[in-house]
């Protein structure tokens, strides 16, 4: 079953349906691990003081501002939980727009809401009606100590929800002046309506899943190929001593059939038997009394 | 903030903060349920801490923040005199460390108020960290096998210590799997010797796995590679070894809900295959505070019981 990241109710006027979030990503990128070459011993970072080789606990960093080269604000991590949104469980919808007025570039990261238990029927009902009207819900809500604004729209009854970028997080265009055309330059009629048709032969119904990412399934296959023709680096550790270790093996396994061979199989059953109320009393009466002696010291 | 206050627990006085934050947001569980959890459930655990060396691991913005979560070895500067620490190698790099320890209820609550959900001891004691006072094999379930499967390992492996008249011990690990303790509690054990008479738990385990795999090699897998271990129980021997821990017995475990690594009783995994319940096996902190109450402390022989690895 998908877990739940998040949970709270989405809210707007009377109304108040309480929904899961669920990451709509799966992710599929190949986590790669360091080694080093020689070896393959496994690569391990140290957060380390400058200059020296002396390892920093998580405990004794803080975050800093830096105002100049070498002049910082230290801001500690109190203050900097002192500035967290105010922990809410609510998505607050601001607004309904239309989803063509939304220009692509303020999305995100896309989510799906899934009803809380008992607000199937809210959550359903507000699903239709969004529908419906054909609108897209704007909305604030916390997730990670980060106030998010977000779009809700349904789609065949379940309601996604895609988180957004605020306004003076995209770049305006007339910032990159100097890359981007200001004035576009004259182009001839011609020019244009052969560079229309080129697009119309290219034109096609969108099917997300004609593109695929080739870099990965590359990088898949070189993998596969070189574990199976046994190219692996192994570290120099734990399993190696291939000899010593079935030796000990073999030798359990014998003398485990001569347990059984020479007539004391029988005997094993009255053995544990024999074992079990010892077991027993030792195990919940002592108990008490002994972490008793133990808490009182 | 409202959910702040100082308390005092055995005489010790301790500032507990953010007691509504939500650790589980699965089941809305807060900081300060699990530390009402630990203060109930310190009787019966102590032992099972004390004098060993710690590894905490703390989930400081709850369960799902896996990024904000740490495992930490040395104790934190920040401590109460009176928490007990104990300096022990930590291998060739990290040198010596100076890792917590719990002797009481007191440094138990201390270690929750760090958010610290999961307790990961040594299998030895800080002073003598090369002598494992048991013998721990972690049965970690691959997709789609589950604890049922490794209720079935772990009869077996009781069966198996039986033939050499030692008695075994299960728990659940709280979370996919079961683990099976073997007490030893006696000074001829390291981890590392070798050769048929020796005493050493790694080698000795690493048989054992070798040896189920053997006989049953479509339900076990005895070897670390993730690829071999779907649908097959992983016997995981190597956490016999002086660096590695193992989640404590009562330890929260940090899962969608608060489960608890729970010691159960052989009749238990029985019934569970039996009835093919693999429900009846997953406690939560009510229910283990419940059992306690019950059973007494299921794991108490695994500190007491002496016992010799056979020679082979």
């Amino acid at each position: 079953m998908a877990r739940a990241i998040w949970s709270g109710s989405i809210s707007f006027g009377l109304l108040n349906v309480p929904v899961k979030l669920y990451s709509a990503v799966a992710r599929r990128n190949i986590g790669l691990r360091e080694i080093r070459e020689s070896d393959g011993a496994r690569i391990r970072h140290k957060r380390v003081a400058e200059g020296t080789d002396e390892e920093v606990p998580y405990e004794r960093i803080i975050k800093a501002y830096e105002l100049s080269p070498d002049t910082y604000v230290p801001l500690t991590k109190d203050e900097l939980a002192s500035l967290d949104p105010k922990k809410t469980r609510a998505v607050e919808v601001q607004d309904f727009v239309d989803l063509d007025q939304i220009d692509p570039i303020y999305f995100n990261s896309p989510y799906y809401l899934g009803p809380a238990e008992g607000a199937e029927k809210a959550y359903s009902l507000l699903a239709e009606a969004m529908e419906k009207s054909g609108k897209v819900a704007i909305a604030r809500f916390v997730l990670r100590n980060k106030e998010h604004l977000a779009a809700i729209r349904p789609t065949d009854g379940v309601l996604t929800l895609t988180t957004m970028r605020f306004a003076d997080e995209v770049v305006p265009p007339d910032e990159l002046d100097d890359v981007l055309p200001a004035e576009p330059p004259a182009v001839g009629k011609k020019e244009v309506e052969m560079a229309e048709k080129l697009i119309d032969s290219l034109t096609r119904d969108f099917d997300p899943a004609a593109y695929r990412d080739e870099y990965r399934e590359e990088l898949l296959a070189m993998i596969e190929r070189k574990a199976e023709g046994k190219e692996l680096v192994s570290p120099p550790a734990e399993e190696a001593q291939p000899t010593k270790a079935p030796d000990l093996m073999a030798a359990l396994e014998q003398s485990i059939a001569a347990v059984q061979g020479d007539g004391r199989a029988e005997a094993r059953q009255p053995a544990a038997k024999k074992r079990k109320p010892a077991a027993k009393k030792k195990a919940p009466k002592k108990a008490p009394s002994r972490a008793k002696a133990k808490s009182s010291k | 903030m409202g959910s702040s206050r100082l308390a005092e627990v055995d005489g010790r006085e301790l500032k507990l903060t953010n007691l509504d934050k939500v650790l589980y947001p699965e089941t809305g569980f807060t900081k300060g349920q699990m530390v009402d959890y630990y203060a109930k459930v310190a009787k019966a655990m102590v032992p099972h801490l004390a004098a060993r060396a710690l590894t905490l691991r703390r989930f400081p913005e709850g369960v799902d923040d896996t990024d904000a979560a740490f495992f930490e070895k040395r104790c934190p500067k920040h401590r109460p005199d009176w928490v007990k620490t104990a300096t022990v190698e930590a291998g060739p790099r990290a040198g010596d460390i100076d890792f917590c320890v719990c002797e009481d209820r007191a440094t138990l609550v201390w270690m929750a108020q760090l958010a610290a959900i999961e307790l990961h001891p040594s299998l030895s004691l800080a002073k003598t960290p090369d002598r494992p006072t048991v013998l721990a094999f972690d049965l970690d379930p691959g997709a789609p096998a589950g604890v049922l499967d490794c209720c079935a390992v772990a009869l077996r492996l009781r069966d198996l210590f039986e033939h050499f008249e030692m008695e075994a011990f299960v728990k659940t690990s709280g979370s996919k799997g079961l683990q099976v303790y073997v007490p030893l509690n006696n000074d001829a054990v390291t981890y590392e010797a070798e050769g048929a008479d020796g005493q050493g738990t790694k080698p000795f385990a690493r048989a054992i796995a070798q040896l189920l795999e053997k006989q049953t090699p479509d339900e076990v897998v005895s070897k670390m590679k993730k690829v071999e271990r779907k649908g097959k129980v992983f016997v995981d021997w190597s956490q016999n070894h002086r660096r590695k821990t193992t989640i404590a017995v009562y330890s929260l475990r940090a899962r969608e809900r608060p489960t608890v690594s729970t010691p159960l009783t052989w009749k238990e995994v029985e019934r569970a295959i039996e009835r093919k319940d693999a429900g009846s096996l997953a406690f939560e902190t009510e229910g283990v505070l419940k059992r306690i109450e019950q059973h007494g402390d299921l794991f108490a022989p695994v500190l007491e019981l002496k016992q010799k690895l056979p020679k082979l």
